[in-house]
């Protein structure tokens, strides 16, 4: 019975009942002789990189033996990214009561595509373009990280970089420099046009060549400040009789939102990640606030908010909601806002910063949405539900889960729609739904959703 | 039969693996015997040296071995854990150990490590459960799990997965909230244990084991 029992509780449980009942089973055999550390060897580790990774460890030469803080060292050098395997053993120093600690490590390929743009959306073909980094290319701390993004009008690429650990491994800072050579397919809230006649949208070419500098330091276990200075050069060719038709009917000149001059801006955040996977997460929290001021040819300032909690439900089902907020002010460029495909599944989101359609919100609540396009005010409220199909063991890394979920999205320019309010109250609220499968595999994680099938779909 | 299969899945055992567990009817429990000691063996592989060389690491080594009945769905029908943390002492060269399992705790010191893992390794007769009563077939599997990081290391050991640097858009959380991402990277390996080894043995009739005597029944 008490056989019946434990099955029971482990087919439940995993294995956390044995841990219940004996607590101290993790703790280490106390040895009658005080063992001193001679020497830390990192073996198979580049000569270069050594010194910052024996920093982070909590060891030294000389210090009595400390074994949970040996099997943290362990831990400690796996969650840098850059090992496969770290195993760890003692060996015997020059004297007796003396070990030299050795962790014998297997480094891995640290590169890896961080992003993949590809889409295909009138008025542009076709674009595609990578994103690329690399923890540390060349054994020095340093990451770095590049991409592309290119059409047949529109371009642009970044290459970024910076030492991974400052100051024993607990500040980073990342240097970024960005050249976007854009061509916007501007559209007003219900038409366009030139002193020609109407179009279905204004191109307006721009370039923005700049540099961004940031800066984020760990905040206890789970957070991180997050402090960056951006300066830009924003140079732009524009109609001068293009003209947009407003929500209230009257034809007015367009608003491109965009000065020509030097752009400069500072930002500072803080982010909250609890969850239990980066992946696949069962439970937890991430949130993060952000504020952003900045100048050109104006002021501006942006305040912007993400929450997302993770329950874990029975069955293995997860359960996500989350939030998104955020609201912009002064005189800020198109870029600076929020843009509708930054919150609806079935919009293309820029790449690398440039947008590539001119597509409209799809408006199923026959609301107001598809006049927005680069405003003011964003919120959505959302939820997702998963279903592992596979789950990743320890033994087999693959995993699998379907997952649909559902989001109200709000996006708009308060005063904007002006009269019309009074007479069409119609609210700039849509709905979205998604679903689809995200898989874990050895070579990293994938989605394919509906929303997938929009990047190349132009309905 | 069935005793004849499993003598037979025994002998077709490869040389380095463990032979087949061998499962029998103890009036209402189901009892296995297997000798894993193969795991530990030093042969060409380096893996397996691996694992014997661990066990003389100088720092205490945790081992749990789980043997576990089965049915087709992987349903769990039984259980057994034997819990091992041993330590190779360098410079007194010898092991201490605390074992733990349906026998008790005890804490016998060993002189080499064939001494040990011939202490740890062998399971003679170890009750999993009760005889399932549905006529599904099952199997016993041999689980050894080392050295087990709690779950906050392991959460850690993927963090650095959760922080690219490339989330610079106004967007404070990005990638693809409802599902539209891809990055493909060289997946770290580690999990929740250092090593994890498993064996499975053949399937077999609950119902139609034998009874606990050993030899081949006669024709």
């Amino acid at each position: 019975m008490r056989l019946i029992a434990l099955g029971v509780l482990c087919a439940l449980f995993g294995q956390a009942p044995f841990a219940a009942a004996a607590p101290t089973a993790a703790a280490p055999l106390t040895d009658p002789d005080a063992l001193h550390v001679s020497a830390i060897e990192l073996r198979g580790v580049t000569f270069s990189r050594r010194p910052a990774l024996r920093a982070r460890l909590d060891l030294r030469a000389g210090d009595q033996l400390d074994e949970a803080a040996v099997q943290e060292g362990r831990v400690t050098l796996l969650a840098t990214g850059l090992f496969d395997a770290v195993t760890v053993r003692l060996a015997k120093g020059e004297r007796r009561g003396q070990v030299r600690v050795i962790y014998a490590c297997v480094e891995r390929v640290t590169t890896s595509i961080e992003g993949m743009h590809l889409g295909h959306a009138r008025p542009t073909n076709l674009w595609g373009g990578l994103e690329l980094a690399d923890l540390d290319p060349f054994g020095l701390g340093v990451r770095l990280d590049g991409g592309f993004v290119a059409s047949g009008t529109q371009g642009g690429v970044q290459l970024g970089g910076g030492p991974r650990g400052l100051f024993g491994g607990r500040v980073g800072l990342h240097v970024r420099a960005h050249a976007l050579f854009g061509d916007e397919p501007f559209v007003g809230p219900r038409g366009q046009g030139l002193a020609d006649g109407a179009r279905d949208h204004i191109d307006g070419d721009y370039r923005r060549l700049g540099l961004q500098a940031v800066l984020t330091a760990p905040v206890g276990a789970v957070s991180r400040l997050r402090f960056g200075l951006r300066g830009e050069r924003v140079d732009a060719t524009l109609p001068t009789d293009a003209w947009q038709i407003d929500p209230d009917g009257a034809q007015q000149p367009f608003e491109f939102n965009l000065n020509a001059g030097w752009l400069g801006a500072a930002e500072l955040g803080i982010e909250y990640d609890s969850r239990n996977d980066p992946a696949f997460p069962s439970r937890g929290i991430r949130a993060s606030v952000h504020g952003r001021a900045g100048w050109l040819g104006g002021p501006f300032s942006a305040v912007l908010a993400g929450f997302e909690n993770f329950i874990r439900l029975p069955f293995g089902h997860v359960l996500q909601i989350n939030l998104r907020a955020g609201a912009v002010f002064g005189d800020a460029p198109f870029f600076e806002r929020w843009f509708i495909g930054d919150l609806h599944p079935y919009i293309p989101e820029r790449s690398l910063g440039l947008n590539f359609a001119r597509r409209r919100g799809p408006n199923l609540l026959d609301g107001s949405i598809d006049e927005q396009r680069y405003e003011t005010v964003a919120g959505r409220l959302g939820f997702e539900y998963r279903v592992p199909l596979k789950r990743r063991t320890a033994a087999d890394p693959y995993a699998v889960e379907l997952f649909i979920g559902a989001a109200a999205i709000s996006l708009g320019t308060p005063g904007e729609r002006g009269a019309v309010d009074a007479l069409d109250p119609g609210l700039p609220l849509d709905v979205a739904v998604d679903a689809g499968l995200r898989i874990e595999s050895k070579i990293g994680v994938m989605g394919l959703s509906l929303g997938n099938l929009f990047l190349v779909v132009d309905p | 039969m069935t005793g004849w299969l499993l003598a037979a899945a025994l002998l077709a055992a490869p040389a380095l693996s463990p032979p087949a567990p061998w499962a029998e009817r103890d009036g209402e429990q189901v009892r296995v015997s297997i000798d894993l000691r193969a795991w530990f063996a030093a042969p060409d592989t380096p893996d397996a040296t691996s694992l014997r060389e661990r066990l003389t690491s100088g720092l205490t080594t945790r081992l749990r071995f789980w043997l576990e009945l089965r049915d087709r769905d992987g349903a769990l029908a039984g259980v057994a854990l034997r819990r091992v943390r041993v330590r190779w002492h360098l410079w007194d060269e010898r092991f201490t150990t605390v074992i733990e399992d349906d026998a008790g705790a005890r804490t016998p010191t060993f002189k080499t490590a064939d001494e040990l893992i011939a202490g740890i390794a062998q399971f003679e007769r170890w009750s999993v459960g009760p005889v399932p009563r549905s006529a599904s077939v099952y199997r016993v599997e041999a689980v050894l799990e080392l050295n087990p990081v709690t779950a906050d290391q392991a959460v850690r050991m993927r963090r650095w997965l959760a922080s690219p640097q490339t989330s610079a858009s106004l967007d404070p959380l990005g990638g693809g909230l409802l599902g539209s991402f891809v990055r493909f990277f060289d997946n770290i390996k580690p999990g929740p244990v250092e090593d994890r080894r498993v064996h499975r043995g053949p399937w077999f009739r609950a119902d139609r084991l034998p009874y606990v005597t050993r030899e081949a029944p006669t024709p």
